[in-house]
């Protein structure tokens, strides 16, 4: 045994093989008593605040005090029950426990870029875990399509690569890119729980006149926008509308908008079978993944660094290798080129990297890194190039390597 | 990690159901965390017992930073340490003490594996110090990246993957004969 990696395999097979003792037996043993520790738990909490309440009501004065509190509390408490419905967070959850599928229509706008396109997005609930989605569909524009499968435990990501004018297919194991905002009650419960400033607003819709609360609040960020506005309908307690801003002002067109939201509709045959583009380019992260976790000493180590430095590093190393004419360096740094790296640049070799114009999908389970860079070749003209970069996780540690180009080596 | 979430706040609600399912999503993992770490078998379900009963007990309380399953999974770790203490470590494994393996599940690989093999890598494991031996479970058995192992642990990622690199090498001493084992 001559590697860390051998001794691994070795251990995982140890692993997986140990007995354990038969799950109704440990069931038996653990569950009433947790259950029971459980039971025992709940009244102290209650006792607490009860000897609390105890302590103030003491004396004589305290008891008037909260006496006229308590009326003033009720009157209150009628009197906003006339003007505003009851409405709590728990109902919407409760309630979006019966969603299992969904649709949403809405609008996406990158301000940067000046791209304002319609989406589509169709999840249904996973077959083993029904809070999380488990097929899903999303398309953004003509270009942008992701489709996750749960029989095919694969996520397809395509979209159109401008500079190359390229489409690209990206094929990832697993559900990579999981449901959109509403599916499920655990989601809401989520971004209650990371929001700011949470303000909730009783007013009817004015397009229905149906009673609804607008929550407002700064949570979980897309993109860099997190300033949201949640429309519930109070009737069913279902989100209707979602938005989320990038200024809190919540003016002018937002990042998302999810406006027209259909609960359990019924669901296109062959929505969720990604149907590949013509022409289209296809990259399957799951190639340089593999390669990187069972070879050691291909990539470069980028242990500490994060994604965007990683791809940097790893991209630099790469040029710098291919102008050196360093070739066996440039191998270890992109494995699965067919061929003779060589031959790529031959005729007008690069001289130098001018650099990185642009770098795409860090960080996105569902895609490989897309860095765009500008290299000078010997004629002194420049040329464009996108490397797709994959990261991985090792044994040896944190690992990046070039899985390829997309579209052609070299672009103007 | 979602579900999780939802499942906690179940739980901090007083939902039976809710721990009841957490039990079930975890039981089977932590069960093999707790076979790979106690020398003594025997604790497996005295560890998983005590650890959900203290979960149990923080019900209305319980704040989730990180992942569920690793949190669950470094408690069962501290009780299997703290039972280890309390037990001798074995000193050697006869080959026919092994417990039998799992009958579902057994791959080629695994079939492959013989029993002597089994015995030396259960020795092998038993003499690594406690820290190798328990990210070489956690990152290995259940799946948790090194980061989050160092945070659980309240130590660096450097820390936390030096640990498994010497355990690993260790092990591959002790197998190939290297130190006397």
């Amino acid at each position: 045994m001559t590697d860390r990696r051998d001794v691994k395999r070795m251990v995982e097979t140890y692993l997986g093989s140990l007995a354990t003792p038969a799950g109704d037996r440990v069931d038996e043993k653990v569950l009433p008593a947790a259950l029971t520790a459980m039971h025992k738990a709940k009244p102290q909490m209650a006792l607490a605040s009860h000897s609390i309440w105890r302590t103030i009501m003491t004396s004589k004065t305290s008891k008037l005090t909260a006496a006229a509190v308590v009326a003033v509390v009720v009157l209150f408490a009628v009197f906003g029950s006339l003007t505003r419905p009851a409405w709590a967070i728990e109902q919407t959850i409760e309630a979006l426990k019966n969603v299992k599928a969904i649709h949403i229509a809405g609008r996406v706008h990158y301000p940067d870029r000046q791209i304002d396109a319609a989406i589509d997005i169709w999840a249904a609930a996973s077959s083993s875990d029904p809070s999380l989605s488990g097929d899903f569909f999303y398309r953004e524009g003509e270009d942008h399509v992701c489709v996750a499968s749960e029989k095919e435990n694969l996520t397809y990501v395509s979209g159109r690569c401008e500079g190359p004018n390229t489409t690209v297919v990206y094929i990832t194991e697993g559900l990579n890119r999981r449901g959109p905002i509403f599916p499920s009650g655990d989601m809401l419960e989520e971004f209650k729980k990371a929001a700011q400033h949470w303000q909730e607003e009783y007013r009817p819709d004015p397009a229905t006149e149906r009673p609804c609360v607008y929550v407002t609040f700064a949570g979980p960020a897309v993109n860099g926008a997190r300033y949201w506005s949640i429309q519930i309908d109070l009737d069913s307690k279902l989100p209707v509308r979602a938005a989320v801003w990038f200024e809190e002002a919540r003016q002018g067109p937002a990042h998302f908008e999810y406006s027209g939201v259909t609960y359990n509709p019924t669901l296109p045959a062959g929505l969720f079978e990604f149907s590949m583009p013509a022409g289209a380019q296809v990259v399957d992260c799951r190639k340089i993944r593999k390669l990187l976790a069972e070879t050691p000493g291909l990539g470069l180590p980028v242990d500490g660094l994060s994604c965007q430095d990683a791809c940097k590093k790893v991209v630099q190393a790469y040029w710098q290798a291919v102008i050196a004419t360093d070739w066996a360096t440039a191998r270890k740094l992109r494995p699965l080129a067919s061929g003779e790296l060589s031959t790529l640049y031959a005729g007008n070799p690069p001289v130098e990297l001018v650099g990185i114009s642009r770098m795409n999908h860090l960080e996105d389970p569902g895609t490989l890194a897309e860095v765009t860079l500008v290299i000078k070749l010997t004629d002194g003209t420049t040329r464009n190039s996108v490397l797709n970069v994959g990261v991985s996780d090792t044994t040896d540690g944190r690992v990046a390597a070039i899985a390829g180009t997309v579209g052609p080596e070299l672009y103007r | 990690m979602i579900e999780d979430r939802f499942l906690i706040w179940r739980f901090n609600r007083g939902d039976p159901a809710a721990l009841c399912r957490i039990y079930e999503k975890h039981r089977d993992g932590l069960l093999k965390t707790a076979a790979a770490l106690l020398n003594d078998r025997a604790g497996i379900e005295d560890v998983l017992h005590d650890v959900f009963v203290e979960f149990a007990k923080s019900v209305g309380r319980f704040e989730l930073r990180g992942s569920l399953k690793g949190y669950l999974a470094i408690c069962v770790a501290n009780r299997a340490r703290d039972l280890n203490r309390m037990n001798r470590r074995r000193a050697a494994v006869d080959p026919d003490e092994v417990p039998p393996r799992a009958a579902d599940g057994i791959g080629p690989a695994q079939a492959a594996m013989s029993r002597e093999t089994i015995a030396r890598l259960d020795a092998a494991m038993a003499e690594l110090p406690d820290e190798q031996r328990e990210i070489i479970v956690l990152h290995v058995q259940s799946k948790l990246p090194f980061r989050e192992i160092a945070r659980l642990r309240e130590i660096s990622i450097n820390t936390a993957m030096s640990r498994y690199r010497y355990g690993l090498d260790k092990l591959r001493s002790i197998l190939n004969g290297e130190l006397g084992s």
